[in-house]
């Protein structure tokens, strides 16, 4: 499936993966730096840092003719920059990247405007019922205490406390100490590309990152209020394990067959059979040794109810009526996906990315995802038996009719 | 980059068209009909696009669509817009035989086999489309307005595609079952197959497939109404439950295969393109009273609509906002304009190019997309390319083309904001 995925290191401290794909003269860059929102001194220091630090490389590539849109997407445990570039600026963009890096610097009036944008950002985002759907999923999944139950957007009370020591020192320890892998898919050869970044990298000392503590969930029925919409979003969670665990991929397969397809079992009843969503899905989400399954649906005010009889009822069955036909088809699928995903550079750098961050050796891609396709029926019945004994958050945003069910109601000023 | 591709024209007016990409070791089809919501009678304003959710209901021969395919590793999607409609499936290259009599099937039947309890589900899942789409989401109702403003309400192009709850209630299902024996007809369609495949054996098998059914003679021709780049009013304004401002600034522009499109479309980038784009780096970065600068432009058939977009931090940077587009084209217009720019811009659209041929989903589209309004493949790859050789005084003309014509001004205000 897979041309190969070569690993080397540079002699200024990089980790290098990278696939070469000669079919267009395209590459795809993925730079990941260690240190995240799990160990900075307050939520949200690490997005404003990065958003800062974004902003002053769009303003000095200005005039330089560079192709390809820049994002840095800030994690529990990275922060990793993105380009698809032409293959032609690739040296440009890393000297441009370390230019940046080194010369970077900021006044406390673009920090005050950085603020002001992420304030924004959290009204805006509580304009959106899945937005907070999304966030409150967070903080009752994660615990009051953890430091990742605020995301990576921090609260509106921690970003006002971010001062210019704060960024300056997050920067420091994270981006100028560069702790960094790079994933690139792109034409050149590993030599050329290890070349590259002896040559416009800066030095990079490796390091592995922190482990996410445990969550500490709050379980029960939650109720966050939004009077001016007439859908609900519906939210079931349910913790389970992480990708260590032996059933890992029991559990993709299992998600993908409950919600993650279009011919799932969520989608067959909730939209085909009742009519009662536009959308319904699943997702699986996890760290080294935690995870959450998760099913979102919205539905109409007044069928909610139902909505929430016939999800709790998938979920509650999921542990049995597992064919063969299921699983094949549910593989199939997956094979599918994959080959989709890895058909371009951009993707098969994302799953690349992925797999880093998993801790398991990219260059292993393809005998990794094969570990999907020798699954049996044993194996996801096995991962969907925990999941259906697992205890639940029920979360609703919206604005509820009289339900059977005894809710806690979350208020928006915990965001 | 060489696209090459074979083409034959049914006797009953079908064409098919098969295209190889034997890197993406899959086979997809689009299977594109020549209908949309610009052809939907005022009282059936959302039809097209419901009978788009309708064609997936299955019928006598095949009763569940989804679970006939999917088993087989293969999935399927769906789009409506103003001048089409278009079905794609894709799978392992296997399946290609039975993507092909699953088409085939609901061509033939889907019309008269569509059961009334499949058309009420249909109707409600569409109308939680709204409501998810629109209703649940800051300004939604602008954007439901916007065509109408822009068009006229009593122009093709002048309402929602999606319709309304209103008109999806009113629709009966014998108008549903006339409209799809009207439209989704072998002499109204265009079926592009391609990704792994060989080329000529793909086409024997779709003719043998396809060369049976009867074209139809009912279909309505479609007349373009006169073009005018004049919008229906100039300035429309939604208050909502929202915490921030919204502006968009909206033109008609000419038609797809236009030559001035290509030019607005460089034009478009060399403002909005985040990092260099002129108002990105203005209003985001160096005045900084907005964000979200965004700029696209949608070529259609017998209108195209280009867009200019920004949250503007406060209700007074909403005029700031505005003023700062048209002063740009006005810099742009009267010649102050670099060829470091244009450069930049080409690169860019080089990129988008690549980037899209590379994807076969996205290569499926631009090709459909082609396949809307020609009837080969002769100039595709010229066509996309023919961005290398825009000049800065072509891009000069375009910026005066948008300030000779008004555009229309779309305000999003939050309902706490005094009037």
């Amino acid at each position: 499936m897979l041309p190969p995925i070569k690993h080397c290191q540079s002699t200024n401290g990089w980790h290098i993966y990278h696939c070469q794909q000669k079919y267009l003269p395209i590459f795809s860059l993925r730079l990941l730096f260690t240190g995240g929102c799990l160990d900075a001194a307050l939520p949200g220091l690490t997005r404003l840092t990065d958003h800062l630090f974004l902003r002053y490389l769009h303003t000095i590539s200005r005039e330089k003719i560079i192709s390809g849109d820049l994002h840095i997407s800030s994690h529990a445990q990275y922060s990793i920059l993105s380009i698809d570039g032409l293959q032609e600026e690739f040296t440009d963009v890393l000297s441009w990247i370390t230019h940046s890096i080194q010369n970077f610097s900021f006044s406390q009036k673009d920090i005050d405007y950085v603020q002001f944008l992420t304030q924004q950002d959290l009204l805006h985002g509580s304009d959106h019922p899945d937005v907070l759907a999304a966030w409150g999923v967070e903080q009752l999944y994660w615990g009051i205490d953890h430091p990742l139950r605020w995301g990576a957007r921090g609260s509106k009370a921690s970003i006002r406390q971010l001062s210019k020591d704060h960024i300056q020192s997050s920067f420091e320890r994270r981006w100028r100490n560069v702790k960094g892998t790079m994933i690139v898919v792109s034409p050149h050869t590993t030599t050329d590309i290890l070349q590259h970044c002896q040559t416009h990298l800066p030095n990079s000392t490796p390091q592995k990152p922190l482990a996410v503590p445990h969550p500490m969930p709050q379980f029960g029925d939650f109720h966050l209020p939004k009077h001016d919409i007439s859908q609900v979003e519906l939210r079931v969670i349910r913790p389970v394990f992480g990708f260590e665990h032996p059933l890992y991929w029991g559990m993709e397969l299992g998600t993908m067959a409950l919600g993650g397809i279009f011919y799932s079992r969520l989608n067959q009843v909730l939209r085909k059979e009742e009519g009662l969503t536009y959308g319904a899905s699943a997702s699986y989400n996890y760290y080294r040794q935690n995870g959450y399954f998760q099913l979102a649906v919205s539905a109409e005010q007044q069928k909610i109810q139902l909505a929430i009889e016939k999800t709790i009822g998938i979920l509650n069955d999921c542990a049995h009526h597992w064919s063969e036909e299921e699983l094949e088809m549910t593989k199939k699928n997956l094979r599918q996906q994959f080959i989709d995903l890895l058909g371009t550079n951009s993707s098969l750098a994302d799953i690349m990315e992925s797999c880093y961050f998993e801790g398991k050796d990219p260059c292993q891609l393809e005998q990794y995802l094969s570990q999907a396709f020798a699954l049996t029926q044993h194996d996801i019945e096995g991962a969907m038996r925990i999941l259906a004994a697992s205890p639940q958050i029920l979360l609703l945003v919206g604005k509820l009719p009289n339900l059977p069910i005894s809710i806690k109601q979350l208020t928006l000023s915990k965001f | 980059m060489n696209i090459t591709t074979q083409t034959c024209l049914l006797h009953n007016g079908m064409r098919i068209v098969t295209h190889a990409y034997p890197r993406s070791k899959t086979v997809h089809l689009g299977l594109l009909f020549n209908v949309g919501s610009r052809n939907e009678q005022p009282d059936q304003f959302g039809i097209a696009h419901l009978c788009e959710h309708l064609m997936f209901c299955g019928t006598k021969n095949i009763p569940d669509f989804d679970a006939h395919m999917t088993p087989y590793g293969a999935s399927n999607n769906a789009w409506t817009s103003m001048d089409a409609t278009c079905y794609l499936s894709n799978g392992p290259k296997d399946v290609l035989p039975l993507l092909l009599s699953m088409e085939v099937d609901r061509m033939q039947h889907i019309a008269t086999d569509l059961k009334t309890e499949n058309i009420a589900i249909e109707m409600d899942v569409v109308r939680n489309e709204i409501r998810e789409q629109y209703e649940l989401s800051p300004y939604g109702d602008l954007f439901l307005q916007q065509n109408s403003a822009l068009f006229g309400a009593n122009h093709p192009y002048g309402h929602p595609i999606i319709g309304s709850h209103d008109s999806l209630q009113s629709i009966t299902v014998a108008q549903i079952r006339s409209f799809i024996q009207q439209w989704y007809a072998p002499n109204n369609a265009t079926l592009l197959i391609s990704g792994d495949i060989q080329p000529q054996k793909a086409l024997d098998m779709a003719q043998k497939a396809f060369a049976r059914l009867s074209s139809s003679s009912t279909q309505v021709k479609n007349t373009p109404p006169v073009w005018s780049a004049q919008p229906q009013i100039e300035k429309l304004h939604v208050r909502d439950q929202a915490s921030y401002h919204f502006l968009s600034v909206e033109w008609i522009v000419p038609p797809r295969g236009n030559p001035l499109l290509q030019p607005l479309a460089l034009l478009v980038d060399m403002l909005c393109a985040p990092r260099y784009g002129k108002l990105y780096q203005l209003l985001e970065i160096t005045d900084k009273c907005a964000t979200g600068v965004e700029g696209s432009l949608h070529p259609q058939m017998w209108s195209s609509q280009l867009s200019i977009s920004a949250i503007p931090n406060t209700a007074s940077d909403i005029q700031t906002v505005s003023d700062a587009i048209f002063a740009e084209l006005e810099q742009i217009a009267n010649g102050h304009v670099s060829n470091i720019s244009l450069q930049q811009c080409k690169k860019r659209q080089k990129l988008g190019w690549l980037l899209s041929l590379e994807d076969l989903n996205c290569r499926e589209e631009l090709m459909l997309s082609w396949l809307q309004n020609h009837t080969s493949f002769s100039g595709f790859v010229e066509h996309f390319q023919r961005a290398e050789h825009v000049t800065l005084p072509d891009i000069i003309q375009a910026a005066q083309w948008l300030l000779k014509n008004n555009p229309l001004l779309s305000i999003g205000t939050p309902l706490a904001t005094p009037n």
